[in-house]
This record gives C-alpha cells, structure tokens and sequence, in this order.
C-alpha cells in the first residue's frame, strides 16, 4: 500500500511534467506545411516592427486572409537589420519563412548559397518577366536578377540624401552647404553649447548602423574618385587615394571643422537619425524619402517645412552620387506553398502600395512614381525621383555583412576615436580581402 | 566595547553602498516616468513635474508584452519545476547509491558547469532543430531544462543526510521508492525549493537561446521583446524603461518572498566550499 | 481445522517471513537497481543529449565550413589555422581576458567590503543582504538596458559627476561602462558567498586576536584573509568563467562596438555563425573558449577539492 502509493506519486509526477511538456509543445505549432485541403500557413519576414509599417502589413494580411480562407499567415517581424540572422536561422532549421522582405545587400548571400525560388509570373499576375519589369523605371530588378533568372517583387526602391533642418541654417544666416568645404566653414557657426553641453552640431555621422554607413560612406568615396569596391565585388578600393580622401575628409568634420560631434551619437542604431530627430543636427546623411515618415511620426518638431531634402553635398563641381537599395519580396525554394507565397507577396505589393508610398516608400513602378500619391509628397520630384532615375545599385558582396561591419568599424574608429585614416583604412582592408567575391 | 565612531563608519558606509546599488533601479523606475528628452535633464529630475503614466499603457500596447511575461513565465516554472526534480533525483542516486560509473558521472556533471553555453549553442540549435523543437514552446524549455548546478548543490546537501535515517527505514521494511518520498523528497524540500528559485530566474533572464531558437513573435520571452524595442528609425526610451519595470517586477517580488530561504542556501552551499 | 492448521500455519507464517524477507532483499536488489536507474538515467540522458553531443558535434563542425545555410564539407584544421593568423580573434581574445579582469577583480574587492560590513553590522544585517543581492535577480537585460541609458553623453553618470565622456561611444573607455554594469549585476552573489566563508571564521580566532591587540588590517591580513582562502578563490574562478561567457551586457548595451571595442568572444561565436554564415569558423573559436573553460575548471577542482 505504502510502497504502491509511492510509486504512484512518482508516476504521477512523471506523467504530470510530461503532459505539461505535450500541451506546450502543441501549443507551440509547427511551422508552415502544406495541405491536400488548401489549408496552409504561411510565414511572413519583415523589418516592419513599428508602425505605421506594420499597420500596413497586418492590414493587407487580413485581407489576404479573408480572400484565402484556409490559409493563415503568420508574421515574423523582426527588428530592421536583424532579419538576415534570423532567415539563416530559420533556413538551417529547415522552415524558412514563406516570404521573406530582403535588402537587396543581402541577395547576392543568398543567390550564392541558391536558396531562392525565381519569381512565379503567373502567380504574381503577369505574363512573363518583361511584363513584370516594364512596369517598373530600368535598373530595379538588377539587384535581383541573376543569370537572367529575377528572384524578388521589389517593395522599396530608394537612395540616401541629406536631410537638413534648414531653419537651424538659417537661424545662423548661413545657405544650406552645397559643397563638404561649405560644411567644413559653417560648423564653428552651428556649434551650439548651452552650460558645456553641445545642444547642435552641425552634422551627425553615422555610427552603429554598418550597412548605413557603407552606403554613405561609398557615395563619398565616388565622389572622391572611385567607389569602395568595384562593379562585380571582386575588389576593394578602400586603401585608394580616393577612399583615403573621402575619410579624411570627414574625420576633419569632426577634428577640425567642429562640424560634428559624434559622440552626441548614443550607442543604439542609427543614432545619427535620432540625434538628428531630437534636433541636436542641422544635418544627416543616411536617410531617404522614407525619412520623411519617422519625422512626421517620430519627430514632429523638426518635420518639414523645418527640415528639407538636398542631394549629398559635393566635393565642388562633380556630381552628387549616391547608390540605391532596396527591399523586394523573395521566396525561398525550401518553401512548401511557392505558388500562394508569391500571390502573398503580390497582394503585399497591391495594397501596400499607396500606403507605402505615403510613408515615403516607392517600389519603382512607373505608375507609382507619377501616382498623386508620390507627387504630392515633399522633395519627391525635385530630389528623389531624379537621383533614382540614373543610380544603380550597390555592388552586392557575398559577404556583405561582414564586410559592412568591417568598413563600419574602420570609420567608427576614424571619427571617434581619431584613428589614423591610412592605417584605419589598410587594416580594414586586409581583413576584406578574403571576403570578397570569387572572380568569374 | 565598539566606538561610536566605528559604528558610524561602519553603517554610513554600509548605506552609501546600499544606496550605490539601488540608484540604477530607482532611476529606471522614475525615468519610466519622464519624457524622452526628460531623462537627459541636467540635473536630473527624479520625481518628475509631471509624471509621464501613459509610458506603461503605450509601451505595453505598443507590443504584445502580457503574452511575453506569460510566455516567460510558463517556461521559467516548467524549467524551474522538471530540472529541480530531476536534479534532485540524479543529487539523490550520485550523493546515496552506489553504482557502477557513479564517480565518472558525478565528475562529467561537475565538468559541465564549466561549458560555456556560447561555446555549445550551434550544436545545441542543430540538434533542437533535427528534433524539430525550433520555434516553440518545446524548443525554449527542453535544452535549457537541467543544469550542473542543481545537481551539484542536491548531491553536496543530500551527502549531508545520514545514512542511519535511511537505514532506519530500510529496517522498518520500507522500500527504496517509499523511503525516497518518505523521507528524502521531504528533507531536501528546502533546497529544492531555493534551487526552483534560482533555476526560474535564471530562465527568466536567459537572452541568448530564445534569441537564437525563436523566431515568432507569440513566442517572445520578455528579455527578447526588451531588445526589440529600438529599432534603427526610432528609440523609445521611456516605453523601454517603463517595461523593464515591468520585467523586474515579478523576480523582485519573487526574490523578497523567499529570501532568507534563498539566501541560507547560498550561503550552505558557498558555507560547503571550506572543504 | 484451527487445531490442525495453527501448527504450520504459524511455521508457514514463519517461513512465510523469512522467505519474503529474503525475496525482499534480492527484490530489492534489482528493484534498488531500477530504483537507481530511475532516479539517474533523466539526468544522464540529458547532459548526453544537449551538453556532451552538441559539444562533441561543435567539434566536428569546427572542422568544417558549415554554414548554417548549407552542408558542411570537413575542411581539417583549416579553421584554426586561420584563427592562428587573425588579428581580430586575437584581439577578441585578449580583450575578453581583460573584460574578465575589469570586472571580477573590481567584483571581488567590493563583495568582500561589503561581506565583512554586512557580517559586522548586526543590526539590519537582513536589509543590507536583501539589498546588496537584489541587482543579482534583475535580468541582465534589463541592467544593460538602464545601464546604457544612464552611460549616454547627458545620462545620469556624468550628470552626477560632472564628467562629459562619451563612455559608449569611444573606443577606449566602452568597455569600462560595460565592465561596471557588469559587476553591478554579478556582485549579489559573491557578498553572499563570500559572507558564508566569513562566518565559517573561528569567533575564538577574531577574538584572540582581538585581545592581541590586533588592529583590523593586521585582522584581515592575518587571520580573515587566510580563513577566506578557498572562497576566495572559488569566487575568482566562476566570476572569470561567468564573464568571460556573458553575451547579453555588451549585446545590449553596444552590440561590440564601437570599432570592436566591446565585441568578446561569445559575441563574435555569435556573429560568425548566426550573422556572418560561418559556423565553421565560429565553432573553431567555440572550441577555444571550452577549453580555456576546461582549465579554469580543472583548476577550480583541485582548488577546491585539494586534499581530499
């Protein structure tokens, strides 16, 4: 009796964290499979993790949802810039998401390691790829087409400019600066400090933010001469003269100039946007016409007609230059419901698309571009849509991210800590080195 | 016999230290109070002028984290509650039985409290991954179930007992099973419970495994839903303070409720290290 | 029947007794056997499953260019030759020692002010413990969060010290803001350990030295610190291992920047397998740390367990 009594507690206590452990591991859920019934889930990957970005998503999904009953959609939104980690991850655990909303600095990772369906032109409504890509301006699809084959819906099709707050230029009498020798005069004059503490700077640079940086940092080295790497990714210009020039050039912004001060810049991404939201920058140089929805949103006090869009400034009579990226849809081969994925990815691109456009997104359809939507937005046709017109885009390293950091550390090391440009630029260059692609 | 002087020294710098430690967390509590720009006053306002409430409802719209805290908590009990009991059982045979390969066992446990867990995390994911766990429940629980630790303490505590009370069961006629739930779950119940303890916090802190194992929202942990809050266009300190409040709150209150038990077994078992 | 049966119904009660008795005890053999089995084979079958094959596994991989996109293809120590020839491993290395060192040292000095206060103040002894060990329980996130907000240029700390450094955002003094919300997290534990030894400590002992004449240096130095020893040194060990293998503080609070400066090897085990598709590469590194592990820990064992 005694003994049976015990054992039944044990059995008991066993069974009990057993079932315990069924119940949550039902509840858990698997990932998305395919079903006879036309039942399916689908996994969804986006940066779109705030509003009004996620609004939109959640909003076109339940419509999708309503037109496909049995399917459900489950969406992975995930803090921009970690999604790639998280898509490794989910690829090695054998369920990559359904859809996936990839930066196009990552495509050239994932073509390498063949991991992505070709677009389905039925699925998303076309014909073939022609009709698909004549709707959109030339040069949209480069970024995910390789060897004839496209892999991506574009979502977002865009460049980095300068974002002023012209009234901090004004306030100080000064035009907003055309040329980097202008920025470098004007910052002694916006140099603001109340009780030893810099309330503005003149510029904010960018820190933290690798992939950020990099395209910044590429389309100052154009200007300087030459870009960071070549056109196939095959090598890197970064010990150049023109390379050397460009991160002189801003190391002395801040050294010299007092123009910036980027250790205003806290240790979050994308600092440089926040210090520049807050109102501590006159200037800032990683954003877009997507830029436009975080004042709004975010930063209302500095929100045009405060602040204005201006391309990069010059080194003085060359042109401005700045490469585009963007975001398109993809789908892994991997998944189990290609066929609904990329109709997914399609309603994304319908629905989505005024409303994307009034945050400042533009997915480089023609339609699009000259929507009411599009033109009615501020600086849209005076500044963006001329610099999309004719940029193209970045190289796509392989290794992309590795490398960005790499870069990104090397010009964190050069404006914060003073580093030396040469040697900054000669290290960073020797750990790239064996990242860069294979020739071919 | 002691000197006023001494005691004044003694207790002002036992405060000043008190006080060191609580400034972090009685400034997250009034930071979650101020405005964004607010928090960077100098100086600083520490009962704000207008306390700044509707941080706590915005932030805790802004993302779903009551389903985080149940999530976190679901898993930390479930964790605390199986590797406490398996960990006692397995303290029980290695501290009391005699069996072939108890010593090579006993020391291959003691050695992986040394592992670092970064040091196994990719072969702990591909294994969770070939058992198909990723991303659920399961995933979060099962790899993170039992440690060194607990069974080091129960073994190190469970030694303690003497074998005459055991003895004296087995000469009453009980069986080992009856002696186990008679007499052992009961004198170890202490332990067990302080080791529940520790065990729930430890998963209530853990980031590193739900960050890599997790890749759906309905499945954050709190840790993991405190990281996403800032994101490269916008940084919302204040809603980031105000539920980090919320996070320390349950493991505070926890930790006051059993802290003298808590506290006497650490205190045992860094006691036990005299050897 | 009664007459008849008592005889050998009390020897068959006997026998009865004796047989069950003996069965009892070769039952309870095997029983005991099962009994044992039962209460290890969890334990052991876990630490088989998720601490010894993903360990032995991470070995393999380490010999491999794994990626975790695609299929490893074994490569040799292909890995490892090149982590010999990498500035940046060696200087991750290096500087997670001396992330080590900035905390546990600082970590161990204070606990041990702050045990022998808590030990000596009798009065509201259960306060100071209750305080002292309540940052222990705070989620690491959470303290790193806070921590980075109160490190900002206009944060809390140089408001209070009248200071202006960019504590996160220059390379050269990152890792001190980390170390510090570091210790501030870890320190509970060791005060409550380390309290534990002290009372471990002779009364007779303190006293007699006490009617020496002794003054508290002479005290600590002679008689406190020597007691101490082995918790000591047990608190220095598993400090240095904690460190060395915390990820969450400078994920949070700098995400290994800026220019590196922050980033330890958890971190870059991290980004290499998890960002940077080379879990080859990344297990390599991951071997390296469980083996610097391995030795603290073979060395703590015989610390610890030395004589007996």
């Amino acid at each position: 009796m005694y003994s049976r009594r015990g054992r039944l507690a044990f059995r008991a206590a066993v069974l009990g964290s057993a079932l315990l452990l069924t119940v949550v591991a039902c509840g858990g859920g698997g990932g998305g499979s395919g079903d006879p019934n036309g039942a399916a889930t689908l996994t969804y990957l986006t940066h779109f993790n705030q509003v009004p970005g996620s609004a939109i998503e959640k909003k076109v999904v339940n419509a999708f949802e309503k037109a496909h009953p049995k399917v459900k959609v489950r969406i992975m939104a995930l803090q921009s810039g970690t999604e790639f980690t998280k898509f490794q991850t989910l690829a090695s655990a054998g369920s990559p998401p359904d859809v996936y909303l990839a930066d196009s600095s990552i495509m050239s990772a994932l073509l390498s390691h063949k991991v992505l369906a070709p677009v389905d032109y039925k699925a998303v409504g076309v014909r073939d790829k022609n009709a698909l890509e004549s709707q959109y301006i030339s040069g949209v699809f480069d970024g995910y087409t390789v060897d004839g084959m496209t892999y991506g819906l574009p979502e977002e099709y865009s460049n980095y400019g300068s974002w002023v707050n012209v009234k901090a230029f004004k306030d100080a009498g000064l035009d907003v600066p055309t040329t980097w020798d202008q920025v470098c005069q004007d910052g002694s004059k916006l140099l603001r400090k109340k009780n030893g503490k810099v309330v503005q700077e003149e510029v904010a640079l960018p820190t933290n933010l690798s992939v950020s940086q990099v395209y910044f940092l590429d389309a100052v080295a154009r200007e300087f001469g030459s870009p960071l790497f070549n056109a196939s990714g095959t090598k890197s210009n970064l010990t150049s003269k023109a390379t050397v020039n460009a991160f002189t050039m801003l190391q002395n912004l801040v050294y010299k100039c007092n123009a910036a001060v980027p250790s205003l810049n806290s240790s979050t991404q994308g600092a440089d946007r926040l210090v520049f939201g807050s109102g501590q920058a006159a200037m800032m140089f990683t954003g877009g016409a997507w830029y436009l929805g975080s004042l709004k949103q975010q930063y209302k006090a500095v929100a045009p007609p405060i602040s204005a869009a201006y391309p990069y400034p010059t080194t003085g009579g060359a042109e401005p230059a700045s490469e585009s990226y963007g975001y398109a849809w993809v789908v892994p081969k991997a998944g189990k419901n290609q066929t609904l994925a990329w109709k997914l990815a399609k309603a994304l691109a319908d629905a989505g698309n005024e409303d994307f456009t009034q945050m400042g997104l533009f997915d480089g359809r023609k339609s699009v571009g000259s929507s009411k939507a599009a033109t009615s937005q501020p600086f849209w046709t005076s500044v963006w849509q001329p610099a999309l017109a004719h940029s193209s885009y970045a190289v796509s390293l392989a290794n992309g991210s590795q490398i960005d950091d790499i870069i990104g550390n090397a010009f964190d090391d050069i404006i914060l800590h003073h580093g030396n440009v040469k040697s900054a630029l000669q290290n960073a260059d020797k750990q790239v080195q064996p990242l860069l692609n294979q020739g071919g | 016999m002691y000197k006023p002087i001494v005691l004044i020294f003694r207790y002002g710098l036992a405060a000043l230290l008190a006080v060191l430690l609580l400034v972090p967390l009685v400034w997250a509590v009034s930071g979650s109070l101020h405005t964004n720009s607010g928090l960077f006053s100098s100086p600083y306002q520490w009962i704000p002028h207008k306390p700044q409430f509707k941080n706590y409802s915005s932030a805790w719209n802004a993302i779903s984290f009551g389903r985080e805290l149940v999530n976190s908590f679901v898993v930390g009990f479930i964790i605390a509650v199986v590797g406490v009991a398996l960990g006692q059982m397995a303290g029980y045979a290695l501290a009391k039985r005699r069996f072939l390969g108890r010593d090579v066992i006993f020391w291959s446990i003691v050695a992986t409290l040394m592992i670092p867990f970064p040091s196994i995390m990719v072969g702990v994911f591909i294994i969770a991954k070939d058992m198909g766990i990723t991303n659920s429940y399961l995933g979060l629980i099962v790899p993170g179930l039992l440690t060194g630790q607990i069974i080091f303490f129960m073994r190190q505590y469970l030694q303690g007992v003497p074998d005459e009370l055991l003895e004296s069961g087995r000469i009453d006629g009980a069986s080992e099973w009856q002696i186990y739930f008679r007499i052992v779950v009961p004198l170890s119940w202490p332990v067990m419970v302080s080791m529940g303890i520790l065990t729930f916090v430890g998963s209530w802190n853990n980031l590193l495994w739900p960050l890599i194992v997790v890749q759906t929202q309905s499945l954050y942990t709190v840790p993991l839903g405190l990281t996403q809050f800032s994101s490269q266009y916008f940084t919302n300190y204040t809603a980031v303070l105000a539920m980090s409040v919320v996070a320390i709150i349950p493991v505070i209150i926890l930790f006051l409720v059993a802290r003298r038990r808590l506290l006497d077994s650490i205190m045992v078992s860094g006691g036990a290290l005299k050897g | 029947m009664p007459l008849i049966g008592a005889q050998p119904s009390e020897t068959g009660l006997g026998l009865g007794v004796q047989r069950r008795r003996r069965a009892g005890r070769i039952g309870r053999r095997t029983g005991g056997q099962v009994f044992t089995l039962a209460l290890i084979l969890p334990a052991v079958l876990y630490f088989l499953i998720w601490v010894f094959l993903p360990g032995g596994y991470g070995l393999y991989l380490s010999m491999t260019d794994a990626s975790l996109i695609s299929s490893p293809q074994f490569v040799g120590l292909q890995n490892y030759q090149q982590l010999l020839h990498s500035d940046e491993w060696w200087q991750t290395l290096w500087r997670t020692f001396e992330y080590a060192a900035e905390v546990v040292v600082p970590t161990l000095l204070i606990s041990l002010v702050m045990a022998r206060l808590v030990t000596r103040c009798r009065r509201g002894r259960a306060v100071l413990m209750t305080i002292y060990f309540l940052p222990y329980v705070v989620p690491g996130v959470v303290a790193a969060l806070v921590f980075e907000l109160i490190f900002q240029r206009y944060g809390l700390v140089n408001s209070a010290l009248h200071l202006s450094l960019a504590w996160l955002t220059n390379p050269s003094i990152a890792m001190y803001a980390i170390s510090i919300a570091t210790i501030w997290s870890m320190i509970g534990y060791y005060v409550i350990i380390l309290m534990a030894g002290y009372q471990q400590i002779p009364g007779e002992l303190i006293e007699a030295a006490a009617i020496d004449g002794a003054r508290m240096l002479q005290l600590i130095r002679y008689v406190e610190l020597p007691a101490l020893r082995p918790t000591l040194l047990f608190c220095t060990i598993s400090s240095t291992a904690a460190v060395m293998t915390n990820f969450g503080t400078p994920y949070v609070m700098t995400d290994g920047g800026p220019s590196n400066a922050t980033l330890t090897l958890p971190l870059l085990i991290y980004n290499e397998a998890f960002k940077y598709s080379s879990a080859g590469l990344g297990e390599a590194m991951a071997m390296v740390l469980l083996l610097i592990s391995l030795l603290l820990a073979l060395f703590q064992v015989r610390v610890l367990f030395k004589g007996r």
